[in-house]
């Protein structure tokens, strides 16, 4: 499970949000981080194939994405920076129905997604009457369903308290092997608990990339 | 033939060799085997051998009649009970319209309120908060075009649900006006502001598709009226009758339903292709 990024760009109008982004990621849990506007969620959002580069190419395990819409599709986990689901739907209600979407057979993936994020008690409460961090643990539970190879998490840990992040984290570990799995974050504890790889965006250019023990020496206030 | 034989016993010793005895037909049936290239038969039986473990090909292979009911089924909970309420008040509005003056009135309301109806129903099943779970959508086995026509087959089933009852009273109250007309003049404009709505939320976005078709709709509604009013100071013919009476005999109203049908259907399929098209512009 390789994911090759191959001179990326995206730009939106004049300005440019990803400047020739080249990188090669292996199985494993890699930390995308850089200060707001530095191109993550762009970068994200195009690895999750729902933003269209304007130059580059993007291949997983190999296969070009251009060619393999439905077979990726089926590989992939992503959770969005904003999440406003519709207020009628409880967070049971939102998993079992994208779960029809996967065409998901294997049934009690929704229960033990909801209760590996201790949100079993909330589980048939209207998102309207959920708080942010409940409603961000549904959005992290839709991306582990099905299983997928690729999981892409932006701001993984956003409006999550440290009870809900260890939740979050136990999640990522049982079910990162033989996985690749992809979150940005603003927050250097967590890259430094969950993750020994770091790439560092900065105006659109990938600035670091490797090890995060390495980090701090190649970019000066990233500490850990 | 000796070389033959020194490759089939290369690293056996000498005991190992002595136990295999003479091998020399073997050697000699190997030797005089010639492996054929395969042909063209031969390839394709290969490539369906490996066709299970090969990546799917990028165009969606069609959805068995089945699973569509059942995708029709999973969207019922993207729909909050307000929606449902709507539509039971339109008929309670069918029915307080009648003991008004049905046999005038009805017809005309059916005919105006009904495609409002179903051109709100999209509005709201492709409202601004199913925005984060269209995207997600998007990143399942499901096409955006099958999930957009599931969808709209559900506020149209239900839409179509209203029309029937609200036609059973107009039978009831005695139709002043030819039914399959009444029909026509429902079902064009319903499936023309029905594909005007789906259309420009698949291009534009839900603001888009709530203002056009309302106010395409609005304005044509206002120019009838006023059409309608001139007739009645020139003839002394009540609006209302000289409306039902156009929807009965006019040759224009009944080419213009047949056309709306048309244009509607049309945007519809164009609706699905639209979804499907911006799925695939990432290629």
């Amino acid at each position: 499970m390789e994911l090759r990024i191959q001179g990326l760009s995206k730009s939106y109008g004049s300005q440019v949000a990803l400047r020739d982004v080249t990188l090669e990621l292996m199985p494993g849990t890699v930390a995308l981080l850089g200060p707001n506007g530095s191109g993550k969620t762009t970068l994200l959002r195009c690895l999750a194939s729902l933003l269209k580069p304007d130059n580059g190419g993007l291949w997983f395990n190999g296969l070009p994405y251009t060619q393999n819409f439905p077979w990726l599709r089926g590989q992939l986990g992503y959770v969005p920076q904003e999440l406003d689901f519709p207020h009628n739907l409880t967070p049971r209600q939102l998993l079992e129905y994208l779960g029809t979407l996967k065409n998901i057979s294997e049934s009690g993936q929704v229960d033990y997604l909801l209760s590996a994020l201790g949100l079993k008690s909330v589980a048939d409460r209207p998102f309207g009457r959920l708080s942010g961090g409940q409603i961000r643990l549904t959005g992290i539970a839709q991306a582990f369903l099905g299983k997928p190879s690729l999981l892409l998490l932006d701001e993984l840990t956003r409006g999550l308290d440290v009870e809900e992040r260890e939740r979050v984290f136990a999640l990522a570990r049982k079910s990162s092997s033989g996985r690749l799995i992809v979150f940005s974050t603003h927050d250097p504890p967590d890259v430094e608990r969950f993750t020994e790889q770091a790439i560092v965006l900065q105006q659109g250019r990938v600035i670091f990339s490797g090890k995060t023990e390495d980090l701090h020496h190649h970019i000066p206030g990233y500490h850990f | 033939m000796k070389d033959a034989i020194d490759r089939l016993t290369d690293g056996l010793d000498e005991t190992q060799r002595q136990a295999l005895g003479d091998l020399s037909a073997l050697a000699y049936l190997l030797e005089s085997d010639v492996m054929p290239d395969p042909g063209q038969e031969d390839v394709a039986r290969l490539l369906e051998a490996l066709n299970p473990y090969l990546p799917v090909p990028n165009a969606p292979r069609p959805r068995p009649p089945s699973s569509w009911l059942h995708l029709i089924r999973s969207q019922f909970v993207l729909f909050e009970s307000s929606f449902w309420l709507s539509g039971a008040l339109v008929l309670l509005l069918g029915l307080f319209i009648t003991t008004i003056d049905g046999q005038e009135l009805l017809p005309l309301a059916f005919v105006l309120l009904s495609p409002l109806l179903s051109a709100a129903g999209v509005a709201y099943a492709f409202r601004p908060e199913t925005r984060t779970l269209g995207e997600l959508e998007r990143l399942t086995a499901t096409t955006t075009a099958e999930l957009l026509y599931a969808r709209l087959a559900l506020v149209l089933a239900f839409n179509l649900l209203i029309a029937l009852l609200l036609l059973f009273l107009i039978w009831l109250e005695g139709p002043q006006v030819l039914l399959w007309r009444l029909v026509l003049a429902w079902l064009g404009p319903m499936l023309a502001l029905t594909g005007l709505a789906l259309f420009t939320t698949v291009r534009w976005g839900s603001l888009v598709s709530s203002l056009l078709p309302f106010g395409l709709w609005g304005s044509m509604v206002l120019l009838g009226w006023r059409e309608a009013l001139l007739h009645h100071i020139a003839s002394g013919m009540t609006a209302t009758s000289w409306l039902l009476i156009e929807i009965s005999r006019s040759t224009p109203v009944l080419i213009g339903s047949m056309l709306a049908c048309l244009a509607g259907i049309g945007l519809l399929i164009l609706s699905g292709r639209a979804a499907s098209c911006e799925r695939q512009s990432w290629n």
